[in-house]
């Protein structure tokens, strides 16, 4: 019988997934995902978890709890770094550990960490290397899945480059054959920044995508900038912003800033999200700098109605729509 | 050059008695009052932490009084506090302030701020032998202040009369303020061990031991975690903070080999929860709560700023060492809108709920 991988549909789910599921298909594991976020969950993750942790670290506390009784391992790695210029949220930094020490009884972690900073480096192959050595011994089966895993996470990130939409990315980046993009349609273009978790989780962004789809606009996110790209945005500040997530965030904001194709800006964030206060400040700042691109900063809670967000919503898609009558008339 | 930092625990005593021998000029800016907090929150993002705005207050108000030059330390990453410079810089100039600002990189401070140091000195005329003699005596000088802060925790839950302790201890630290030499300043502790020791005790009482940790800012002042270490004694507990302001420097500095406490010991001590070192006082704020349990301490109050990234995967952390050390852990999320009244009645509890503890325990 083939091991029982769990992997909470959180977090770090919504960048890695195609790799972490070709891999450990690769290996011989069976992937047990969790559920979408539902409000249950997040109700269950808020009540264990402290009340100053962020909403998505809740509902990721969330998925453990639906997932726990049914696998034989956690996928729970500790992102330490991806870059050597830059670090992750410091929550993954722990992640592991408050999970451990949070939820009992658990199953056995994998929290193998993946650090490209200071002495002790682990890169991300060695990581792989590390996870492989857990469920099999022959060294070119792992290095195999690996390289599947990598092409497959390759043609996922040119998809989302392209436009398409995080779940049907993930369905075809089995099919290396055509990774490109949806052709581009004459709808005026919202950017949309944020962290993939909060992207591509329509229960977190309670759906922001169908509602700003539903009035007549195409979207553009953050996830559609290659690391080149963020790198040369960024470079433009007096100070490069060291969380990997908050760079793409800003990098991706001055980006839609000086694209005139782009009619307007929306910038998600997680109540209690320390770097959020940080980077929405910074995008905001060099937003209203460069020029007059309206801009939307929403930041998401616990709190369940979304009447707010539909006003605030309808608001700023008025403006936009006036702003463009006025340039075209 | 007029430069101004931030008050941070007795640094402003250490900058007073270097600025006044060998330059160059600073402003401190006014002591941090309400007044401070709400300048700060007014110009602050809403939801950074609490050492953000009061920070911010301080620059604004040393602005207000003619400083034009900002000093401002940093790091990088992962804690937000790296980017403190970046987002302040930019809300001071879009209120319209001018004013150079510095950043103290520890990768660049060889390099940049004691060259420009020492080219001050010289155009000063202060020898190099002159200026090395005042560091000593600065660095003496808040040390001095921050063993008078111990002894009074030591003392305060014996004091017969209320608020003793306190009130000498501002005379002790106005007295403190004139002294200019090593020679007044071994007077001056003299003075200071013997108005202390004048203070009338009951040495009879037996108080309860705490420790006090958390993340740094807010456990180092008093004004951001609203005095409670005064608070404390005044209920009758014998209080030892983890970090003060030489500490952390000695620990950045990698000097704190040999003492008994050091942020180092903590990290280590955490090891079992935390096996990586997350950075900031994450892993210090656990191993210390360990460290007080093995010493048979008879509680620990974790303090941190509201939303402090790298606080609250302690906190969460901290349930458990209470659960498997059986030691109480109370921990204390700060924010702007915390009243004094919230503050008593939870300490107060804290402090019922132990002292029933260990009457259940004698019995």
């Amino acid at each position: 019988m083939s091991t029982k991988v769990g992997i909470p549909r959180g977090l770090l789910y919504y960048r890695y997934f195609p790799l972490w599921q070709t891999f450990l298909q690769g290996l011989g594991c069976e992937v047990i995902l969790s559920t979408l976020t539902t409000k249950e969950m997040v109700s269950q993750g808020a009540g264990i978890a402290v009340s100053d942790l962020c909403l998505p670290i809740k509902a990721y506390f969330g998925h453990i709890l639906s997932l726990r009784d049914r696998v034989d391992l956690l996928f729970v790695p500790r992102y330490i770094s991806i870059e050597e210029d830059a670090y992750m949220c410091p929550k993954f930094l722990g992640l592991p550990d408050m999970v451990a020490n949070t939820i009992q009884p658990l199953p056995p972690l994998i929290d193998y960490p993946i650090n490209y900073k200071g002495k002790k480096k682990t890169t991300e192959s060695l990581f792989y290397e590390k996870v492989g050595t857990l469920f099999c011994r022959d060294s070119g089966k792992i290095r195999r899945a690996y390289q599947k895993g990598l092409e497959r996470q390759r043609n996922f990130r040119c998809l989302q480059r392209g436009g398409v939409p995080f779940e049907k990315a993930l369905s075809l980046s089995h099919d290396s054959s055509r990774p490109q993009g949806e052709a581009n349609s004459d709808q005026p273009t919202i950017g949309l920044v944020g962290r993939p978790y909060y992207l591509n989780d329509p229960f977190l962004n309670k759906g922001i995508y169908e509602k700003v789809i539903a009035r007549g606009y195409t979207i553009t996110t953050t996830e559609s900038l290659t690391e080149t790209e963020v790198n040369r945005q960024i470079s433009k500040l007096s100070k490069r912003v060291y969380w990997s997530f908050g760079k793409e965030m800003v990098g991706s904001a001055l980006r839609f800033a000086g694209d005139p194709e782009v009619k307007g800006i929306i910038n998600l964030a997680s109540f209690g999200c320390g770097q959020d206060s940080f980077n929405s400040e910074i995008v905001s700042h060099h937003v209203r700098r460069m020029g007059d691109t309206p801009l939307l900063s929403l930041i998401f809670d616990e709190h369940w109605s979304d009447g707010g967000l539909i006003t605030r919503l309808e608001a700023f898609l008025d403006v936009i729509s006036r702003q463009n009558r006025k340039e075209k008339g | 050059m007029r430069i101004t930092v931030p008050h941070c625990g007795q640094m402003d005593i250490f900058i007073n008695a270097l600025s006044r021998r060998i330059g160059p000029e600073f402003v401190i800016p006014p002591k941090t009052s309400p007044r401070t907090l709400d300048l700060g929150l007014k110009y602050s993002p809403e939801s950074t932490c609490l050492p953000f705005k009061f920070i911010l207050g301080n620059f604004i108000e040393a602005l207000e009084k003619g400083a034009d030059t900002i000093c401002m330390i940093t790091d990088r990453g992962p804690c937000r506090v790296g980017m403190y410079d970046i987002v302040m810089e930019n809300i001071l100039r879009e209120m319209g302030y001018r004013f150079n600002w510095i950043t103290l990189d520890n990768t660049q401070i060889l390099r940049t701020y004691l060259l420009k140091f020492d080219r001050e000195r010289r155009k000063r005329g202060v020898s190099l032998t002159d200026a090395l003699r005042s560091l000593h005596f600065a660095w003496k000088k808040m040390k001095l202040c921050e063993e008078m802060e111990r002894w009074t925790h030591k003392m305060r839950p014996y004091e017969v009369n209320r608020g003793e302790t306190t009130r000498v201890h501002s005379e002790c630290l106005r007295l403190l303020d004139g002294v200019a030499t090593l020679k007044e300043l071994k007077a001056a502790r003299s003075d200071v061990v013997s108005r202390l020791s004048n203070i009338q005790q009951d040495r009879t009482r037996h108080p309860l031991k705490m420790v006090i940790t958390g993340e740094g800012y807010v456990v180092i002042n008093p004004h951001a975690n609203q005095d409670i270490e005064r608070r404390l004694g005044e209920m009758g507990v014998e209080v030892t903070r983890t970090m003060w302001f030489t500490s952390q420097i000695a620990h950045a500095m990698r000097v704190d080999l040999f003492n008994k406490r050091s942020k180092s010991k903590a990290i280590r001590a955490s090891k079992w929860y935390l096996p990586h070192n997350i950075g900031g006082e994450c892993n210090a704020s656990v191993g210390y709560a360990i460290l007080s349990a093995r010493e048979g301490y008879d509680g620990v109050i974790q303090l941190l700023p509201f939303g402090c990234i790298l606080e609250s995967v302690a906190k969460n952390i901290l349930r458990m060492v209470s659960r498997d050390y059986d030691i109480p852990i109370l921990t204390f999320s700060l924010t702007e809108n915390l009243s004094e009244t919230t503050i008593v009645t939870r300490l107060s509890a804290f402090v019922d709920l132990i002292q029933r503890r260990r009457k259940t325990r004698d019995t």
